[in-house]
């Protein structure tokens, strides 16, 4: 990591925020530090949604201050890479694989200029990084949806991006698939990025993700799986009792989450 | 051989035939590449809506005097302002906003029509569209059109693409999606502007849907789609104004039926091709 780097990637403090006629989250405070991965659980409309948001600039925060890379949410966008809930990309949209890697560069491009020959190497290289290589010059939405996501991390490889925000990116993944999609992850943090997901998949969290977040309207709990996992905890985000074993630092749940 | 010749030249004896076809022709090519992207973000309510609000600058021009493209870009480019503007609020009561706003400018059009004398004709011109009466300075605009959108298309293309795949990656990489969203849909009023005259209010967004569906049956690549878009409207323009000079039926309706034809039998021909 480049020296000067501030340490924490990502720092809430006193958030509130919400839309025009609700307020989601009150009072978060959370801090992610860099080269480490956070996973937010939570039920749906617990706010899992809105931080990201609030991280990515999209929303303002009504209270509180937030701090992507050390500076404002708006002036860290090309330094963070964001992958959407699946459904929010219109992936039948005509395009190739390897169209959508390039879209890594777009932002630090002139307008008026094509990707070069540097943009396309590097774009082949991260395809390859991913493990769809030989899925490049196919139609997007002929991929898999592990595929998909695969290839907007290799988008987010281009871009360079030292923070990856992904929502529930294994939501509809087939358990290999997902496992896949993870280890990329894992190989993310590895080389020093920062990668913060949603999931409903608590089964993932304590071999893949350092720290946790637990949201429901406010923060419920955070820190390492095996601390932030407490039945009392899942009992207070998801309101229900959530049966779950843990033996050698490893929480396993039983049941599906979907 | 001759007869061929004869067949496909005569039409071009006259001044305002040789005018249609290259009016139209240009309003293809166009049509062609803006409405590729308007069918594939399902925007052809849109594009109806602009054109209906440009009725009623059309009108507005039409009774203060002043050039008709002018008063229906100032209301198209304003509807697609506030389409913009709406689109940000992303309510689920845009739709119903949009049905108000864009009726309400063509019924105040219908309005200030009836003061004149003319009104039947006027009414029916601007409906319909007069492809015969395209005169040299709506081609100049049209011409403009084209260059303005091709200049547009050179320089932000892959942008366009990415706010249509994934608007909220987009925008959280820095690519200002709102400007170009704006961009887009001015691209769409300006096509309906200059098309216009040609077509009318009721037909325009057929020249933009139609041929571009056609070529979606057929192919997964943008590039290729707005090409074979482009194609599509070309050939339908050819054989509809050939169509309606021997005859003799109304040359916009012909294209248009033209172009539904090619539309029905591409799904024909897709049906076929899948057995």
């Amino acid at each position: 990591m480049a020296p000067g780097h501030p340490r924490l990637c990502v720092e809430v403090q006193d958030l509130t925020v919400g839309y025009e006629d609700r307020i989601v989250l009150r009072d978060v405070n959370w801090a992610v530090p860099c080269g480490t991965s956070a996973a937010i659980i939570g039920p749906n409309g617990g706010g899992k949604s809105t931080l990201l948001r609030t991280l990515i600039g999209q929303l303002r925060p009504i209270k509180g201050t937030v701090r992507v890379l050390g500076r404002p949410p708006a002036q860290a966008r090309h330094l963070l890479a964001y992958l959407p809930q699946t459904e929010e990309i219109d992936w039948q949209f005509p395009i190739r694989v390897i169209d959508v890697v390039l879209q890594g560069v777009l932002a630090r491009t002139p307008w008026w200029r094509p990707p070069g020959r540097d943009a396309r190497t590097a774009a082949m290289a991260a395809l390859e990084r991913v493990r769809l290589a030989g899925e490049a010059e196919r139609p997007i939405g002929a991929l898999s949806g592990g595929q998909r996501q695969r290839a907007l991390i290799a988008r987010a490889l281009l871009q360079e991006a030292q923070l990856i925000l992904l929502d529930e990116p294994a939501t509809g993944l087939d358990a290999p698939a997902q496992h896949e999609l993870l280890d990329i992850l894992d190989d993310l943090k590895r080389e020093g990025r920062t990668v913060i997901a949603t999931t409903h998949d608590l089964n993932c969290l304590t071999d893949h993700f350092d720290t946790v977040l637990c949201l429901r309207g406010r923060v419920i709990c955070q820190g390492p799986p095996e601390e932030a996992l407490k039945p009392e905890h899942l009992q207070a985000v998801f309101g229900r009792h959530v049966p779950l074993v843990t033996a050698e630092g490893r929480v396993t749940i039983f049941e599906h989450h979907h | 051989m001759n007869t061929i010749i004869e067949f496909l030249a005569e039409p071009f004896q006259y001044g305002f035939m040789a005018r249609a076809f290259l009016g139209v022709s240009l309003i293809a090519v166009l049509a062609g590449v803006v409405g590729s992207f308007v069918m594939l973000k399902g925007l052809a309510f849109i594009g109806d809506a602009i054109a209906h609000a440009s009725f009623g600058g059309l009108v507005a021009a039409m009774l203060l005097g002043v050039p008709l493209h002018l008063g229906a870009l100032i209301f198209a480019l304003g509807t697609a302002a506030g389409l913009t503007l709406l689109g940000r609020k992303a309510g689920l009561r845009a739709d119903t906003s949009l049905a108000i706003l864009f009726t309400g400018a063509f019924a105040l059009g219908v309005l200030g029509l009836a003061t004149r004398p003319s009104f039947t004709g006027d009414l029916t011109a601007l409906l319909v569209g007069s492809v015969l009466a395209i005169r040299p300075l709506d081609i100049a605009w049209i011409l403009a059109a084209a260059l303005i959108t091709g200049a547009v298309m050179a320089v932000a293309f892959r942008h366009l693409v990415y706010i249509s795949f994934d608007p909220s990656g987009a925008e959280a990489a820095g690519v200002p999606v709102a400007g170009l969203q704006w961009l887009l849909l001015s691209l769409v009023a300006l096509t309906v502007v200059v098309s216009l005259q040609a077509v009318g209010v009721v037909l325009v967004v057929a020249l933009m849907i139609t041929p571009a569906a056609t070529a979606s049956l057929f192919v997964r690549r943008l590039e290729v789609l707005m090409a074979l878009a482009v194609a599509c409207g070309l050939a339908a323009t050819w054989i509809g104004l050939y169509a309606s000079f021997y005859l003799s039926t109304p040359p916009g309706a012909t294209v248009v039926t033209v172009a539904t034809l090619q539309f029905t039998a591409g799904l024909i021909l897709r049906r076929l091709r899948r057995r």
